[in-house]
């Protein structure tokens, strides 16, 4: 049997040249894997709600009396379908533990120094993974169109729409129309969450993963020592392979747990949209977005050739894409000669290590902003956390790194031929 | 050798049609490239969806009904003497008095309508104001949120999403992020049925 296959697909020989290559092992480098599970995942669950999901808004009565928009309806209707409410929740779980595990991803990367030559390309495709992850975590929000999923989704379209000239025709190409009103929002949003964006992620993982096999996996600092000019790895089958399928069903098991434990999004207790708009709050990852926005006062409004750059565009443009543009440019800049084999150690970059220490505080920071209203906190109170901490944080860093590995350093620069 | 001159031959003719024949497939690829992209550009305006008027989505007319939005009596024409004076606001639509057509399709129809003591109003305010009854749009200049909350203590308007506060009896934005108040809309009394006097005063909806 097996030679009647490998006589015509040559499998052995596809074994021994592909299957057979090493990938090194170390818990940080499941970050990935794990993203890539989960959009497994969400790609299953989201065909099984494609089954029965009917993405118009038209109005249909429910057996109660009441007329709701089909959409809902139809989401309530997969909500009692055996398993249907839990399928559901995986959906909604997978999506944040997606972008948790792409931006885990992303940091293991960035500490670890391994954005350097050769693997800048794969960096800035693992950039705009990071993105379209988001993005299309945004756009299936409002499918469910409960009263929450519409108000969250509202603010995402004048965000959109605050961008200078060009944002008025992105948000009315992506919203299909104005959002909420027009009747081609959610079929426009339906189709470019389950089919546009999903093959481009499809698209630019696969790229993701070629490239890597191409440049091949970086390498723990140890292997440099035990074995030099060496992969030091274990072969992607069967071994590799037996470890993945572990992790995948360890990740299956406990995202349906918490998703059967805790239901995602319970559409019936946020109810059909109505004129009123509930307090909402958007995910935890648009969290200090939405904490900028609420610190941002009004008076941050000025002309510019005609268009007005407000408040929106400051906080939910402007501040992320200084992020995402020195996060792409950061490979050129801190440029390495030869090409990296070995993963840096955090410690011995303490300036990236403290760097990156304090953005994460930043972070943390305006997602605290968030609460602002909740926790009765002033805007001078919040900007000064927002500015002075993250700086304080970095700073604090870089004195324990030094206290702490300071020897080192001195070694490594000592004897320069020794690190390379 | 006839043959071999006949090739020869050939190979002239051929070297010497060569920068015609480039230039033509040149010429060929160029304007394939600018069809494709002007029909694409064409097609692609499709993704602007078209707008359809209806009695359902146009904007508040004068003369129309403010009805409840939302609640128990969501429908209904609001009467003045419903409204509690000092507050809270009440949410509304314009309905047409003749069709009974609610105009509840388009979000931005969205109105906050709320009494306050006459005397409190500032003079631009109380101009289109109607025996203490005043009413305005309830969107959000800010992204376009329902300004659903009321401030009892502070008696002012609050939006739920980012926390802008607006003043209904100056027209104002307290604090927050909204770059502009509320646009007021114009009524007079009927009765205690409360009317559209005319159009909205201001840019409605997101200011961005």
């Amino acid at each position: 049997m097996f030679q009647w296959f490998d006589e015509r697909l040559e499998i052995s020989r596809l074994y021994n040249k592909f299957l057979r290559k090493a990938f090194p092992v170390h818990h940080s480098f499941f970050l990935g894997e794990i993203a890539l599970f989960a959009f497994v995942v969400l790609v299953l669950t989201g065909i099984f709600l494609t089954l029965n999901y009917e993405p118009s808004i038209r109005e249909v009565n429910l057996p109660d009396g009441s007329t709701v928009p089909a959409a809902y309806a139809s989401v309530l209707y997969i909500d009692s379908l055996p398993f249907g409410a839990v399928i559901r929740s995986v959906h909604h779980w997978s999506a944040h533990i997606m972008v948790a595990a792409v931006f885990l991803h992303l940091l293991r990367v960035l500490i670890s120094g391994a954005y350097k030559k050769p693997r800048e390309l794969n960096w800035l495709i693992g950039l705009g993974l990071l993105g379209l992850t988001i993005v299309t975590a945004f756009t299936g929000y409002a499918l469910p169109y409960d009263n929450y999923a519409v108000t969250a989704t509202r603010i995402g379209y004048g965000i959109g729409a605050s961008i200078p000239f060009v944002g008025g025709a992105i948000a009315e190409i992506m919203f299909g129309g104005e959002f909420p009103g027009s009747t081609h929002s959610v079929p426009r949003l339906y189709s470019i969450h389950v089919l546009w964006l999903p093959l481009t992620l499809i698209a630019l993982i696969g790229l993701h993963l070629l490239i890597m096999v191409k440049q091949k996996h970086t390498q723990p600092k140890y292997a440099e020592k035990v074995a030099p000019g060496k992969i030091l790895g274990v072969p992607l089958y069967p071994q590799q392979s037996v470890m993945m399928g572990i992790l995948f069903l360890v990740y299956l098991a406990v995202t349906v747990f918490i998703a059967g434990a805790f239901i995602a999004h319970p559409i019936e207790a946020f109810g059909p949209p109505t004129p009123q708009t509930p307090a909402v709050k958007p995910d935890w990852y648009f969290l200090w977005i939405y904490g900028i926005l609420q610190v941002i006062p009004s008076e941050w409004q000025f002309r510019f050739f005609g268009a007005v750059i407000g408040p929106e565009f400051i906080g939910g443009v402007i501040v992320p894409g200084i992020l995402g543009a020195v996060a792409a440019l950061l490979p050129f800049v801190d440029v390495s000669k030869d090409k990296v084999r070995y993963l840096e150690l955090p410690s011995e970059h303490p300036v990236r290590t403290s760097v990156t220490l304090g953005v994460l505080m930043f972070f943390i920071m305006s997602t605290l902003a968030g609460y602002k209203i909740d926790l009765n906190l002033s805007n001078a109170v919040l900007w000064t956390l927002i500015l002075v901490v993250p700086v304080l944080t970095g700073v604090v860093s870089y004195i324990l790194l030094k206290a702490l590995y300071g020897r080192s350093w001195e070694r490594s620069s000592a004897e320069p031929q020794a690190a390379d | 050798m006839v043959m071999e001159d006949r090739e020869e031959a050939m190979r002239e003719a051929d070297e010497k049609a060569m920068p015609t024949r480039r230039a033509v497939l040149q010429a060929a690829l160029g304007t394939a490239a600018v069809a494709t992209l002007l029909s694409s550009l064409y097609v692609g305006a499709g993704l602007i969806p078209r707008v359809t008027k209806t009695p359902e989505n146009e904007p508040p007319q004068e003369g129309d009904i403010l009805v409840y939005a939302t609640g128990a009596k969501m429908n209904q024409p609001i009467l003045t003497s419903d409204l509690a004076e000092g507050g809270p606001f009440q949410l509304a639509f314009p309905m047409d008095p003749k069709t009974k057509v609610i105009r509840n399709k388009e979000p931005k129809n969205t109105l906050l309508v709320l009494k306050q003591p006459p005397g409190s109003y500032d003079a631009k305010v109380a101009a289109h104001a109607a025996q203490g009854v005043v009413c305005y749009s309830a969107i959000c200049t800010h992204l376009g949120c329902t300004v659903s909350l009321w401030d009892a203590a502070q008696k002012l308007m609050r939006c739920p999403c980012h926390g802008a506060l607006y003043d209904p009896r100056q027209d104002r934005v307290v604090s927050g992020p909204a770059p502009q108040a509320l646009a007021q809309l114009p009524i007079r009394l009927e009765g205690a049925q409360i009317v559209v006097a005319g159009a909205f005063l201001g840019p409605v909806g997101a200011q961005v």
